[in-house]
C-alpha cells in the first residue's frame, strides 16, 4: 500500500492500464509500456507497429528440428531481401527485424555459422518487415520468428511450455518446413518424426481453433518442405521433388495428405563446410558463403498468400537476380 | 636411338601388365568375398585397360586399314587424331622428344603436327628442352608468341599465404607474428607463367576431341575408380553439365565448370602445364613487394584494397551464372593476369589442410580453391588470401581452373658445370624469347 502511495498518479500512467494493448501472438492483454507480452514474451514492438500502421501482419511458421538451419536460412533470407535481390524487397518495421539479420550474417562472414538459438522466448528474434514487389501495389506486412528447434520439440511433448509457439502455430497464415537433407541422405530419420510431430500439433491446434476459421473445410494454409545444406547432396538442387519422395517419404506424404498447397524445394547456404577446433570442441564452419534457393521458397509462399501475387511466373519473377 | 625407344615400350607392356594383374586380382577377391566395392573398382580398371589394349591394336593397323572416321557426323573424332597426330609427345612423367624425333625425315609432318598443337593450346610441350631441340627456329617462335599471348610472367620472390596474409592484411603489418606461423606462411615462390585466362569451354573442348579421358597416362593414378563418374548429362566423357561430349551452345568463352581437381589435373597433364600451387596463385594475384627480408606487403585485392563491384563477378554483380573469362577487364592483375577474384572458383594443386591453420580440420582429398565466384555472398570470401576448400572429387558449376608453367621447365637442363652459375642464369631469363632462344 505504502509502495502504491509513492507513485505518483501522473495521467499517462492511469491510461496505461485503463487501455491494455492485445499481443500480436497470443492475444493476451498488456500494459502499453510493457517490451515483452507476459503470457507469451513476444515483443510487444509488434502490436505497436500494427496500431500504427493500421494494418495486421500475417505471421509465418518456420519450423524444424533443432540444426536444420532455422537461424542461417532466416537471418541470410532477410539479408538477401534487403539487398534487394530481383524484385523482391523488404522494410524492416523496427530496429528488432535487424537483429537476426546481422546476428547471422556477422558470423557467416567471418567463417562461422550463427550460434543457436537459445530455447528462452525472450531472446527469440521476431522478424516483422514490410515485403514489397516491384509490380505489385499492395504489400505484404509480414512477421517471421526465428524460434529454437529444441523448443519447438518440447512444445510438442508437454502442452503450454511455450505459449508463442501454440499460438504461432495456430495463427501461421503460412509453413515452412525445413529438413536436413544430409542427415535425411543418411538416412537417419531424427528430422522426419521432429517434422511430423510439428505438423501433427498443427493439426490439431487447427482443430481446436476451428471456430475462428471462417470455415472448416480443407485446409487452405500454403506449406513449404525446404530441404536445407543441399550443397552436400549431389542432385538435389535439379529435384528436390524426386528426393523428398526418395529420402523423406513419411513427411513428404504427411505434408501432401494434410496441406493441398504444399511445394518442395532445395537450398544452401555454404559451398562447403568443415570442422574447426572451438575451445577444444569440433564445430562444424562454412568453407565459403554461397547461398542457392534461398529466395524461391519465400517468394513462393507469398505468392500464395496473396492473390495479387499468386500468378504464374511470379515467384521465377520474384526470385530472378 | 633404338634402344631409348624400345626400353620404354617394354617398361610401358611390363607395367600395363602388372596393372591387369592387381586389377585381376581386386576382381577375384571382390567375387570371394562379395565385396561390390572390389568388384566394381577391379572392373573399372580390368574395361580400361582391355579398351586400351584394343586401340593400340587398332592404332598399330596400317592407316589404310584404320577406319575412316573423318566426315561422319555422329563419330567422335578420336581415331583421326590419333591416327593423324601419332601419339603426343609425352611419356609417363615428362614430355619426351621421341614423337618429334620420329617426324625428322618428313618436315611436313613436322609442321602438321605443330600447327595440330598450336592449335590445340598445347604450345607448352614444344617449349620443352628436350622438345624444342627437334624444332625450327620458327616453329620455335610460334610457341613462344602464344604462350606470350596466353600467359603472363610472374616473378620470384615471397608471398605471404593463409593466416598470416589475413593478419598482416588486417593489421597492417604492425602486429606481433608468430615465428612459427611465420614460418609455415611466409612462402618463396619460383618464377612461373600463369594462364592470363581461364581455361575456357572452347580450350577444354579440344581436350574431349582428343580423347583425353581415354588415355590414361594423363590421368592420376587415384583417379582411375572414379574416371567412368566423369560424364556429363548425357552419359559422355566431359564436365558435368556438358550434352553429348559437347560444351552449351553459344557459350565457348565461359570457363570451363563441373570439372573435378582430377580433370583439370588430366588437361594440364595433356597441354603440359600444371595447376598453380595456392602460394603460386596467391603470388599473382597480390603481387607482393618486400621491401625488407621477411617484410612483405601485399595486396587484398588484384587491383588494391578495397573491393569494387564493377572489377569482379561476385554476388552483388546480379548475374546468377558465368561470364565469358574476358569481362571485368577491370580486376586484371598488375601482371595482366584476368578474373583472378570472381565468376568462379580455380583449382590449386595444393591441399587445404597443408596451408589451413592447424584448428580446421579437412581431410587430405580436399584441395584449396581460389578467388571466389559468381555466387559468392561476401566481398571479405574473395581477396587474394582467402583460402576455402573443396573435394576433389568435386564437380562444382562454380569451379574451374587456370592452369601454370614453371619456368624450370623451359630451361634447359643443367649439367655439373652451369650448376654453380645457377643463381644469376636464372635472373638473367626475364623474357620467354630470351630464354628459349638462349637453350636453343
Amino acid at each position: 500500500m505504502t509502495h502504491l502511495a509513492q507513485i505518483p498518479l501522473e495521467t499517462y500512467l492511469l491510461a496505461e492500464h485503463a487501455a491494455p494493448i492485445a499481443c500480436l501472438v497470443c492475444d493476451h492483454e498488456n500494459c502499453v509500456s510493457a517490451a515483452r507480452c507476459r503470457n507469451c514474451s513476444a515483443p510487444m514492438s509488434l502490436a505497436h507497429n500494427t496500431l500504427s500502421s493500421k494494418r495486421q501482419p500475417q505471421l509465418i511458421a518456420v519450423i524444424g528440428a533443432s540444426g536444420a538451419g532455422k537461424t542461417t536460412y532466416l537471418g541470410l533470407l532477410m539479408d538477401m531481401l534487403t539487398r534487394h535481390v530481383g524484385l523482391l524487397r523488404s522494410t524492416a518495421r523496427g530496429p528488432m527485424s535487424i537483429s537476426l539479420q546481422q546476428a547471422t550474417t556477422t558470423a557467416l562472414a567471418t567463417g562461422w555459422f550463427p550460434e543457436k538459438t537459445v530455447t528462452s522466448a525472450e531472446h527469440w528474434h521476431w522478424v516483422h518487415c514490410q515485403f514489397n514487389c516491384r509490380r505489385r501495389r499492395r504489400p505484404l506486412e509480414l512477421v517471421v520468428p526465428d524460434v529454437s528447434g529444441d523448443s519447438l520439440i518440447v512444445e510438442t511433448e508437454r502442452t503450454n511450455r511455450y505459449p508463442a509457439l501454440r499460438s504461432l502455430l495456430a495463427k501461421a497464415a503460412g509453413i515452412m518446413v525445413l529438413a536436413d537433407a544430409e542427415q535425411l541422405q543418411s538416412a537417419d530419420h531424427s528430422q522426419d518424426f521432429v517434422a511430423l510431430k510439428l505438423l501433427s500439433l498443427i493439426g490439431e491446434l487447427r482443430d481446436e481453433h476451428s471456430h475462428t476459421w471462417r470455415s472448416r473445410g480443407p485446409e487452405r494454409r500454403p506449406l513449404a518442405l525446404v530441404l536445407t545444406k543441399a550443397d552436400k547432396c549431389e542432385g538435389l538442387h535439379e529435384s528436390p521433388r524426386q528426393f523428398a519422395e526418395g529420402h523423406a517419404a513419411a513427411l513428404w506424404n504427411d505434408c501432401r495428405d494434410r496441406f493441398p498447397r504444399h511445394e518442395v524445394f532445395a537450398c544452401s547456404v555454404a559451398g562447403a563446410t568443415a570442422m574447426r577446433e572451438n575451445y577444444g570442441r569440433p564445430q562444424q564452419v562454412p568453407l565459403r558463403i554461397e547461398p542457392r534457393g534461398i529466395i524461391e521458397p519465400f517468394g513462393w509462399l507469398m505468392s500464395e498468400l496473396d492473390e495479387n501475387w499468386n500468378n504464374p511466373g511470379v515467384v521465377s519473377r520474384l526470385c530472378s537476380r | 636411338m633404338t634402344s631409348r625407344y624400345h626400353s620404354p615400350k617394354v617398361a610401358q607392356t611390363v607395367s600395363r601388365w602388372s596393372i591387369v594383374t592387381v586389377a585381376a586380382s581386386v576382381f577375384v577377391c571382390g567375387l570371394v568375398w562379395h565385396n561390390a566395392n572390389l568388384l566394381g573398382v577391379g572392373a573399372a580398371i580390368l574395361c580400361f585397360i582391355l579398351r586400351r589394349a584394343w586401340d593400340n591394336v587398332s592404332d598399330d593397323r596400317p592407316i589404310h586399314e584404320q577406319p575412316i572416321n573423318r566426315g561422319q557426323e555422329n563419330v567422335r573424332p578420336t581415331r583421326v587424331v590419333r591416327a593423324n597426330v601419332s601419339e603426343p609427345p609425352i611419356s609417363s612423367e615428362k614430355v619426351s622428344g621421341d614423337g618429334l624425333a620420329q617426324h625428322d625425315s618428313s618436315p611436313r609432318s613436322t609442321d602438321a603436327l605443330v600447327d595440330e598443337l598450336l592449335t590445340n593450346g598445347r604450345y607448352a610441350l614444344m617449349l620443352r628442352p628436350d622438345t624444342k631441340q627437334h624444332l625450327t627456329q620458327s616453329q620455335v617462335m610460334r610457341a613462344i608468341r602464344q604462350l606470350d599471348e596466353a600467359m603472363a610472367l610472374v616473378p620470384a620472390g615471397r608471398v605471404l599465404v593463409g593466416q598470416l596474409a589475413e593478419i598482416s592484411n588486417s593489421a597492417c603489418g604492425q602486429s606481433e607474428i608468430d615465428p612459427k606461423l611465420a614460418r609455415r606462411n611466409l612462402v618463396m615462390v619460383a618464377p612461373i607463367y600463369l594462364d592470363r585466362f581461364c581455361v575456357t569451354n572452347a580450350e577444354f573442348q579440344k581436350f574431349i576431341d582428343a580423347a583425353g579421358y581415354e588415355q590414361l597416362e594423363f590421368w592420376h593414378e587415384e583417379a582411375l575408380p572414379a574416371l567412368l563418374d566423369f560424364v556429363d548429362q548425357t552419359g559422355a566423357p566431359g564436365p558435368r553439365f556438358w550434352s553429348e561430349g559437347q560444351y552449351p551452345p553459344d557459350d565457348p568463352h565461359l570457363p570451363v565448370v563441373g570439372v573435378s581437381w582430377f580433370e583439370a589435373w588430366a588437361y594440364a597433364r595433356w597441354v603440359g602445364k600444371q595447376l598453380p600451387s595456392d602460394a603460386e596463385w596467391t603470388k599473382a594475384a597480390a603481387w607482393p613487394v618486400e621491401s625488407a627480408p621477411g617484410r612483405v606487403a601485399q595486396r587484398r585485392y588484384p587491383w588494391g584494397e578495397s573491393f569494387d563491384v564493377r572489377r569482379a563477378h561476385l554476388y552483388g554483380s546480379g548475374h546468377s551464372a558465368p561470364v565469358p573469362v574476358d569481362e571485368f577487364p577491370g580486376g586484371t592483375s598488375v601482371g595482366g593476369i584476368h578474373q583472378l577474384i570472381g565468376n568462379v572458383w580455380e583449382w590449386t594443386s595444393t591441399p587445404l589442410a597443408d596451408v589451413a591453420d592447424p584448428t580446421l580440420h579437412v581431410s587430405e582429398s580436399v584441395m584449396c580453391v581460389r578467388g571466389g565466384a559468381f555466387d559468392t555472398y561476401f566481398e571479405n570470401q574473395a581477396t587474394c588470401h582467402f583460402q576455402s576448400g573443396e573435394q576433389a572429387l568435386a564437380r562444382r558449376r562454380n569451379i574451374g581452373f587456370r592452369l601454370a608453367l614453371p619456368m624450370s621447365d623451359l630451361e634447359a637442363p643443367k649439367n655439373s658445370d652451369d650448376h654453380e652459375q645457377q643463381p644469376e642464369a636464372k635472373e638473367s631469363h626475364e623474357h620467354p624469347t630470351e630464354l628459349l632462344l638462349a637453350t636453343q
